[in-house]
């Protein structure tokens, strides 16, 4: 699926590779650090995430095709991901052991970007009636993400919006094709219901 | 039934994207640039050790051994031929008979004891 590709041997070829994967960053950095702050409800934690993706994606892949590294990064996020979770999961039954304040911790994160984002939209000027709406079905979507199980949210987020078919989610998440399709399928199931009272026609 | 429930699943998932698009724009300048830092930080790192050859590169990785391995003996030598070491081992020396002797340390301890026993015992003789 991936090829290898030719190290830039010229200064030329260097300085060339080195913007197109400046540029190439640029371009998903932003994107990325929402999937991961959906994933992780904490910001340094997301921050984390994507500089550990960049960082491989360039140590190890810079060489390669550029029309490799969209799926290539994607795939390493997804990963690093999946290791913050496992991560969590060990250091959540150490918590539980000795504090039950975790999980409050977390839900005043997740509050805190909620009304960053009301505050956001709020500063807009004049809002019409569909901004409005609009703004607030954004947060009860970013909400409802946040709470789906990491398969759902990660299947969701790649099919819906990065625009990945289900072999290219499948390889990004190493699970089967048809494990992409029922996630999936359940996230939309889920989402919808709660959010189709504030989507708009 | 099915193509109308594809149609507003359609719907659906392209205001969902839409609106997850929006929500970049919401993202803390400070977040962006936090981004933005680390990525031409990572990416000056790389190129920076790409400009190296294959040669310089091998020689910055065994640069810091060669270093401490350089510096180990200079101390070495200047602490041999300063005759340190034979101060040092006369020193010692004399403080093995003292290391030696710290078993006594403990009759030392027991001094009262065995001067009451030495009391109390009959006379040899």
């Amino acid at each position: 699926m991936f090829k290898n590709h030719q190290q830039p041997t010229s200064k030329q070829e260097q300085e060339t590779s080195h913007k197109n994967l400046d540029a190439f960053l640029a371009s998903v950095e932003k994107r990325a650090y929402r999937m991961a702050y959906i994933a992780t409800s904490n910001k340094e934690d997301a921050l984390d995430i994507i500089q550990d993706a960049m960082m491989t994606l360039v140590a190890k892949y810079a060489q390669r095709d550029h029309t490799e590294w969209p799926p290539l990064f994607y795939r390493i996020v997804q990963n690093t991901i999946r290791d913050w979770y496992r991560r969590q999961s060990i250091r959540n039954k150490f918590r539980q052991w000795f504090s039950s304040t975790t999980s409050i911790d977390n839900e005043i994160e997740q509050d805190w970007e909620s009304q960053a984002m009301l505050q956001a939209v709020n500063i807009r000027k004049n809002p019409t009636v569909d901004q409005n709406q609009q703004d607030k079905a954004m947060v009860k979507l970013m909400s409802a993400l946040n709470q789906l199980p990491a398969r759902q949210q990660q299947s969701f987020l790649l099919r819906c919006w990065e625009g990945f078919d289900t072999k290219q989610t499948a390889a990004a998440m190493k699970i089967s094709e048809g494990s992409v399709k029922t996630h999936y399928s359940r996230a939309i199931h889920t989402l919808r219901n709660q959010l189709d009272d504030y989507y708009g026609e | 039934m099915v193509n109308k429930d594809k149609q507003t699943n359609s719907d659906f998932l392209n205001q969902s994207k839409v609106l997850i698009d929006k929500s970049i724009d919401t993202l803390d300048l400070d977040i962006e640039d936090k981004l933005a830092r680390a990525r031409r930080k990572i990416i000056a790192q790389h190129y920076n050790n790409q400009a190296n050859t294959p040669e310089q590169r091998r020689w910055n990785k065994l640069i810091p051994a060669v270093g401490m391995a350089l510096a180990a003996s200079v101390i070495l030598g200047v602490f041999i031929q300063s005759g340190l070491w034979q101060s040092n081992s006369s020193m010692i020396s004399d403080n093995l008979e003292l290391i030696a002797t710290l078993d006594n340390i403990e009759l030392y301890d027991d001094l009262d004891f065995y001067q009451w026993l030495a009391e109390d015992e009959p006379q040899a003789g």
